[in-house]
C-alpha cells in the first residue's frame, strides 16, 4: 500500500513539475514579448492602444516618455496616472518623476506662450510629482535636479528664515503661497 | 571631629545616590548626523535616546506628527523601540525627516525643536528636544542652463528592464526535477535497456500476452526463466524462504508462487496433468504481480 502510493506520488509530482515548467515558459514568452514592446517605444514606434490591456507598468512608463518625447503631454500623463499606485517602489518613484517631467515641459511651453496661469498650476503639478519620487527613493539624483528646476521656476514664497520659522500648525494666514517667476537666463 | 567628618561625608554620599534615583529622566540624549552638505530631496536621520525611572510613560502625541513639518521639512517615518532596563525605561526614538529647500546658496537651515513630556500618576515631566542646524547648498549653478534653448533638466527615467530571473529558476528547478522523476521511473519501468536492473518481468509479461492460453508448457518456462534471472541462479519451491531473504517484497506472492511450482511440478512430472484455461490466467496474473512489484507499485 504504502510503496503503491509513493509510486504515484512520483507521477504526481512529475505532473506539477511539468506543469510549473510550461507557466514558467509562458511567464517567460510574456517577458520576451514586453521587452520587444518597450523596445519598440524606445526606438520611437508607438504601439496600438489595444496592445496596453494587461501590460506591466514598465510598458506604460515607455509610452509615456514616447509621448513625451512627441509633445504629448496630456496623453503621456493620462498613460502615467494609470499606473500611479502600481509595482515596486522603484517602479512607482519612475512613474512619479516621469510624471514630473511631463508636468514640467509643459509647463515651460505653457510660460514660453505667456500662459502664466495653467504654467504655474503645471509647475506646482511637477513639484509634487518630483516630491512624490523623492519620498518613495530619497537617493533619485535626477529627480532632485529637476525638483531644483521646477522651484526655481515656481520659488515657494513663504521662505524660511532663522528666526521665523514657524511649524505650519502654529502658521496664522497664507499670503503668498506661490508667486510665477520663469527666469530667462542671463543674456 | 574625624566621627562627625565622617557622618557627613556618609550624608553626602546618600543624599547624591537618592537624588539620581528619584530622577525621572535619568538620562537624555540627541544623536544627530553631520551637519553640512545636504542637498533638497536629502533624509536626516535623529535619533533621541532616553532612560526614564520606571512607571514614567512616554506620551506618544507629544512627538511632531507625520507628514509636513513645515513648508520645506517632512517627517516621513517614526520608529520608537522601547525597552526594560534595570533603572527604569529605555526609550530610542528615531526620526526620519526629508528635506525640500531649493537654497541659491549655501544656506543654514535647521530642525524644529519639540517637548518630549512623560507621565507617571498624573504628573506630567517635560524634556525639550532643541532644534538642530545643518546646512544645504544647491544643486545647480545660479546662471540658467540652456538645452536646445530650453532650460536645461534631466530626463526621463526609462522603463526598466522586466525582473525574468525568478521565472528562469522556476523553470529550471522544475526542469530538473521533472527530469529527475522522469529517469527514475523510466528506470523502474524498464525504458532504459543500458540499465540491467528492473527489466526481468517486463518482457515475460508481453510474452506471455502474445502465447495461447493452451500453449501452458511454454508459458510455464517463461515464467521459470524470469524467476531464476531474478534470484541469479535456478529456483525450487523448497528454495522460496531462501528467495524471500534476498527478495522480500516477492513474500507477499507467497500463495502464487507454491500454486505456480505445484503446478509446474504436475504438469511436467505427472502423467495425468491438468490443463485448465483459468490456469494461464493465474500464471499470467503472478507474471503480472511480479511486474508490479519490480515497478514499485506494490
Amino acid at each position: 500500500m504504502i510503496k503503491s502510493i509513493r509510486h504515484y506520488t512520483y507521477w504526481i509530482v512529475l505532473g506539477i513539475a511539468l506543469v510549473i515548467s510550461f507557466q514558467s515558459v509562458f511567464s517567460l514568452l510574456q517577458i520576451s514579448r514586453t521587452e520587444q514592446l518597450i523596445t519598440q517605444l524606445n526606438q520611437g514606434k508607438d504601439i496600438a492602444e489595444e496592445r496596453l490591456k494587461n501590460a506591466p507598468p514598465e510598458v506604460y512608463i515607455a509610452r509615456a516618455s514616447y509621448l513625451t518625447k512627441k509633445h504629448r503631454y496630456k496623453e503621456a500623463q493620462a498613460s502615467l496616472s494609470k499606473i500611479m499606485n502600481q509595482g515596486s517602489q522603484k517602479i512607482q518613484s519612475i512613474s512619479q518623476y516621469n510624471l514630473g517631467n511631463t508636468y514640467l515641459l509643459e509647463a515651460m511651453e505653457m510660460a514660453e506662450s505667456m500662459q502664466i496661469n495653467e504654467a504655474t498650476a503645471l509647475a506646482a503639478l511637477a513639484k509634487q510629482a518630483y516630491k512624490q519620487a523623492l519620498m518613495l527613493n530619497s537617493q533619485y539624483w535626477d529627480a532632485k535636479y529637476n525638483l531644483e528646476v521646477a522651484m526655481r521656476l515656481l520659488p515657494e514664497m513663504d521662505r524660511i528664515t532663522m528666526e521665523r520659522d514657524d511649524p505650519i500648525a502654529e502658521k496664522k494666514a497664507k499670503l503668498w503661497a506661490t508667486v510665477p517667476g520663469f527666469p530667462r537666463g542671463l543674456p | 571631629m574625624h566621627f562627625t567628618l565622617f557622618v557627613i561625608f556618609i550624608c553626602f554620599i546618600l543624599n547624591s545616590c537618592s537624588s539620581t534615583l528619584s530622577e525621572p529622566i535619568i538620562s537624555f540624549q540627541v544623536q544627530t548626523p553631520r551637519p553640512f552638505g545636504y542637498v533638497i530631496g536629502d533624509e536626516i536621520k535623529q535619533r533621541i535616546v532616553v532612560d526614564v525611572r520606571d512607571g514614567m510613560a512616554l506620551q506618544y502625541n507629544s512627538l511632531p506628527n507625520k507628514g509636513k513639518v513645515n513648508r520645506w521639512l517632512n517627517l516621513n517615518k517614526i520608529k520608537i523601540d522601547k525597552n526594560k532596563i534595570h533603572q527604569g525605561i529605555h526609550y530610542q526614538i528615531d526620526l526620519t525627516y526629508q528635506l525640500f529647500y531649493a537654497p541659491l546658496e549655501v544656506k543654514m537651515l535647521k530642525i524644529p525643536s519639540f517637548t518630549l513630556q512623560f507621565k507617571q500618576f498624573g504628573n506630567t515631566t517635560k524634556k525639550q528636544v532643541p532644534y538642530w542646524n545643518f546646512t544645504t547648498a544647491p544643486l545647480r549653478e545660479l546662471a540658467i542652463r540652456k538645452d536646445e534653448g530650453k532650460e536645461y533638466m534631466r530626463p526621463d527615467s526609462p522603463a526598466p528592464l522586466l525582473d525574468y530571473t525568478a521565472s528562469y529558476y522556476r523553470l529550471l528547478v522544475s526542469l530538473l526535477i521533472a527530469f529527475i522523476i522522469t529517469f527514475y521511473l523510466a528506470w523502474l519501468y524498464g525504458c532504459l535497456s543500458f540499465l540491467p536492473k528492473y527489466q526481468i518481468f517486463k518482457r515475460p509479461a508481453k510474452r506471455l500476452s502474445q502465447l495461447p492460453n493452451t500453449d501452458i508448457e511454454n508459458m510455464l518456462r517463461v515464467m521459470h526463466r524470469a524467476l531464476n534471472q531474478l534470484n541469479g541462479k535456478p529456483l525450487f519451491q523448497h528454495q522460496l524462504a531462501d528467495f524471500y531473504n534476498h527478495h522480500p517484497s516477492y513474500q507477499q506472492l507467497n500463495n502464487e508462487l507454491n500454486w505456480f511450482f505445484k503446478y509446474s511440478n504436475q504438469y511436467f512430472f505427472s502423467t495425468n496433468a491438468p490443463v485448465n484455461k483459468t490456469d494461464s490466467n493465474k500464471i499470467k496474473e503472478l507474471c503480472q504481480h511480479c511486474l508490479e512489484i519490480e515497478r514499485g507499485k506494490r
